[in-house]
């Protein structure tokens, strides 16, 4: 069985190229569109990590970040979250709700998958 | 819980069974604290154990610590290969896992 | 079944975007705006340029940063909305579809037209405008290979307490040094307190790290580059070691060919007195350890490249099938290359023994010559150099036990001087070495009784010729009525089957009283690939090697049923033993109704290994297992899968040994 990795992004293009690079690289995805649709997708199935952009309707990233930290059963998950800004602030914030590393868009599909890999091996 | 816990009542080895991992590792910690208190000698039997993370791994170095500090002999009987691979992975030798 | 194009998807996703950013402009109120609206607007151009930047839109994606940056200050409240700047996001958001549009060749941008808005736009925030959008490099780079000089360094991580709570594994650190290069890790656990004071989700251990690589310093500041804040971490390099790169020498060494005719026992002196003259760039001598990285590299190659095999005959696409079979033969013709340059002629180790016999013959007072065939025979430098203690071993049993004493010789019509005749062929995928002698042969009585006394056999068990002689491989056995000094040292026949073993090679002996006997090694032609049958049981995986496989049947809960717990199956008229690899590994529940059974030939029977799924060949690249597997015995190695999981290498004689039951049903059977 394969790590089960969920993108949750707003833009379909975006989730689109996410799951198609990370399932070529063998993982199982599960898309979610913004915060609340991701965690209403998180009860009781097993994620391995989850990848968010930050800037979402509903519940956005950072908060998104903050309440899946809460839940027992996905405490220790690894997070990635998607930033255009390279921005040290918003880095900052993402850090300390509890996100385990970033990726700054635009990024190459290597990239994202070495990521992964970085948390997942 | 997604770990047992077996040990045969002429005292014997700890016998832990599942998957011990950050999630479980309270449970872990009071399981192996209390097995530490009464045993006369702390043994592990690791042999069923189906997946182990870091924070397992330090929690039974850290029975033997407390272990030794009670003076009472500690050693791991037997581990599995997912346990293998962990402690192999994190550059430990089995002389610090005290592996007989 | 075609995958939606990302790139459609994104123009298809920017129209809407644009349609709802044209909406909420005409609709908004400019003095006191819903604070939602602000948000919207700034989530369509945000997404607009990350995804953009994505698919290649570059133009776009530094065009929209302008209007982003206005519209996040608009939200942060530093900058007021106006019906000014609103017009000029009207401005931007047709000048974006200008873009798409003109990408897709369907209109043409009107020169200067972005610059104009984008000053517009400083003008309203009161930023100087014009500055393009940074685009910043992403965390992670690209892998590279190596391109600087390799460069020894010593790395001290202590992580931050809480490394795991938030999400990072270190074990996934320590992994990804190991493939940066040849990594020592040695855990540090003196800061681990004692159960009374543990916080079991923190991380105590902390770790010295000692790593060669080519690929510099950042390569491995970029491993820890999400978990720099809190942790203590230190790279240094080392003083630079002299070699690895061998140094240019004014006399080239023998090459292969002239080391195999002289031999390890060859004085250096005379052999490079005795050389040629060096043909120039004849041969270049390389360290072996460069040779394994090469190996292990395009057995990872050879992994990605069947996988990438698999994932394009998903699509279905022509365009795709032709590059892919091109680098499956590439990759296939790479791979023999390189398994080729470890090839090294058996001869080196054949010539070792001429001395042996030569001096062991003398101190026995026998006369004894050996013939040598197939020097020429090649096979990896990994499994000649685990040859040679077994061969020493087999040699002296043959002079010592085998190979009578001169006067016997005589007495029994034979030649004076006994010959040993060591041999080696190829045989396709394996090579087989034989250490044949013509001495008084194995005898069958002897053997037994030997075996009764030392209790490895009851004296009424009915064995046949060939039981009789695999007696001589049990632990505990020696023939040898007085020890001497050549054999008999209490290393015994057992010994040779396990260094046998461990090369994944099989022996077998033939022995007739009075003519001689021959043993025979199967070996392996490399130790690093091997072509395996991939199973799968519950989540785990495993690798049967693919030369024991005979087929797969299924096996029902039904049949199971049926043969009352004899763990037996039919195939075609034959019942063969099959061991339950669920019970092995300890994951007794959660098997499928319908199980998979690959049948594998072990030492002339056949047996089943019950699995849940069979997923097909896989050609393995073998790590080798520390020493946490020594006591393993049902697992020979292990491999990492393309998706980084990682696969134990079933060692078939192990298995066997260890389901008890099975030899019994075994010996039921063939009885």
């Amino acid at each position: 069985m394969s790590k089960i990795i969920m993108t949750v992004d707003d833009s379909a293009s975006m989730r689109q190229i996410i799951a198609f690079t990370l399932m070529n690289a063998g993982y199982t995805v599960v898309e979610a569109v913004d915060g609340q649709d991701a965690l209403n997708k998180l009860t009781g199935s097993p994620i391995h990590m989850l990848i968010t952009d930050l800037n979402m309707p509903n519940v956005d990233g950072i908060e998104l970040i903050k309440k899946v930290r809460a839940l027992p059963e996905y405490r220790y998950v690894p997070i990635i979250m998607l930033t255009t800004e390279s921005a040290d602030d918003k880095k900052q914030a993402g850090r300390a709700a509890g996100a385990s590393g970033w990726i700054v868009k635009p990024f190459r599909g290597e990239q994202l998958v070495m990521v992964a890999k970085k948390f997942l091996n | 819980m997604k770990f047992t816990i077996r040990q045969a009542e002429d005292g014997g080895p700890l016998h832990l069974e599942g998957e011990l991992d950050i999630y479980g590792a309270a449970e872990l910690r009071a399981a192996l604290e209390s097995h530490v208190r009464n045993a006369s000698s702390v043994a592990l039997d690791l042999s069923d154990v189906s997946a182990c993370d870091p924070v397992a791994v330090q929690l039974i170095c850290s029975a033997r610590r407390s272990a030794e500090a009670a003076d009472k002999p500690f050693h791991i009987v037997q581990i599995s290969a997912p346990v293998a691979l962990v402690c192999t992975a994190l550059g430990l030798t089995p002389e610090q896992l005290a592996l007989s | 079944m075609s995958q939606p194009n990302p790139v459609n998807t994104f123009l298809l996703e920017a129209g809407d975007l644009l349609g709802q950013i044209e909406e909420i402009v005409l609709d908004v109120d400019a003095a006191s705006p819903d604070p939602e609206d602000i948000n919207r607007l700034f989530r369509a151009f945000h997404t607009i340029k990350g995804s953009g930047a994505m698919f290649g839109f570059d133009d776009v994606a530094a065009f929209t940063h302008h209007v982003e940056t206005a519209l996040d200050q608009v939200r942060e409240g530093s900058l007021k909305l106006s019906s000014e700047l609103l017009e000029v996001v009207l401005a931007a958001k047709d000048q974006i579809k200008t873009l798409l549009d003109a990408a897709q060749g369907e209109a043409a941008v009107v020169p200067g037209s972005g610059e104009k808005i984008i000053e517009e736009l400083a003008a309203l925030t009161g930023h100087g405008g014009a500055t393009a959008a940074t685009s910043t490099p992403a965390a992670a780079k690209p892998a590279a290979a190596d391109v600087l000089p390799r460069q020894t360094f010593r790395i001290r991580f202590r992580p931050d307490r809480a490394l795991m709570v938030s999400g990072t594994n270190p074990v996934s650190l320590l992994n990804e040094l190991r493939e940066l290069g040849e990594c020592t890790v040695v855990a540090k656990t003196d800061a681990i307190p004692p159960l009374g004071e543990i916080q079991a989700d923190q991380i105590y251990f902390s770790w010295e790290i000692t790593l060669t690589t080519g690929r510099g310093q950042n390569a491995i500041k970029d491993v820890f580059i999400f978990v720099e804040d809190g942790s203590e971490l230190s790279i240094e390099p080392v003083a630079a070691l002299p070699i690895p790169d061998e140094p240019r020498k004014t006399a080239p060494e023998p090459t292969l060919a002239e080391a195999a005719r002289f031999g390890d026992l060859a004085p250096a002196g005379r052999a490079s007195a005795l050389k040629k003259p060096p043909t120039k760039d004849a041969t270049v001598r390389v360290p072996s350890e460069k040779l394994d990285r090469l190996v292990n590299l395009v057995g990872e190659l050879v992994m990605n490249q069947s996988r990438l095999s698999q994932v394009a005959s998903r699509f279905n696409e022509a365009d795709l099938d032709v590059p892919v079979e091109e680098i499956e033969r590439l990759v296939s013709e790479l791979r023999d290359s390189v398994l080729g340059i470890r090839m090294m002629p058996i001869g080196t180790t054949f010539n070792r023994f001429k001395r042996l016999v030569h001096d062991l013959s003398t101190e026995l007072g026998k006369e004894i010559h050996l013939v040598t065939e197939g020097a020429e025979t090649e096979l990896d430098k990994t499994v000649l150099d685990q040859l040679g203690d077994p061969l020493v071993h087999l040699i002296r049993n043959s002079l010592d036990h085998g190979i009578e004493a001169v006067d016997v010789r005589e007495q029994r019509g034979k030649p004076r001087q006994g010959t040993i005749r060591l041999a080696a062929v190829h045989t396709g995928s394996n090579v087989v070495v034989t250490i044949q002698d013509d001495g008084q042969g194995l005898d069958t009585a002897a053997i037994r009784a030997k075996a009764v006394e030392k209790k490895l056999a009851t004296p009424d068990a009915n064995l046949s010729e060939k039981e009789v002689f695999n007696l001589i491989f049990l632990p505990g056995f020696s023939t040898a009525k007085a020890i001497t000094s050549v054999s008999g040292r209490g290393v015994g026949m057992d010994v040779v089957k396990r260094q046998i073993d461990a090369l994944r090679g099989t022996v077998s002996i033939a022995s007739e009283v009075g003519k001689g006997t021959t043993i025979s090694l199967t070996l392996p032609l490399t130790l690093a690939i091997i072509d395996g049958l991939l199973v799968e049981i519950g989540d785990d995986q495993f690798i049967v090697p693919m030369s024991v496989v005979t087929e797969n049947v299924e096996l029902r809960r039904s049949d199971r049923a049926r043969n009352n717990g004899r763990n037996v199956v039919a195939v075609r008229g034959d019942l063969i033993p099959y061991i339950h690899l669920r019970e092995m590994f300890g994951q007794e529940e959660g098997e499928p109704e319908i199980e998979k059974i690959v049948i594998v030939r072990h030492e002339d029977q056949r047996v089943g290994l019950v699995d849940d799924r069979v997923l097909g060949s896989h050609q393995t690249v073998i790590q080798s297992l520390s020493r946490f597997y020594r006591n393993i015995e049902i697992v020979s190695g292990a491999t990492i899968m393309g998706d980084g999981r990682v696969a134990l290498i079933l060692d078939l004689a192990g298995v066997v040994r260890s389901a008890a039951t099975i030899s019994k049903q075994l010996q039921e059977i063939s009885v």
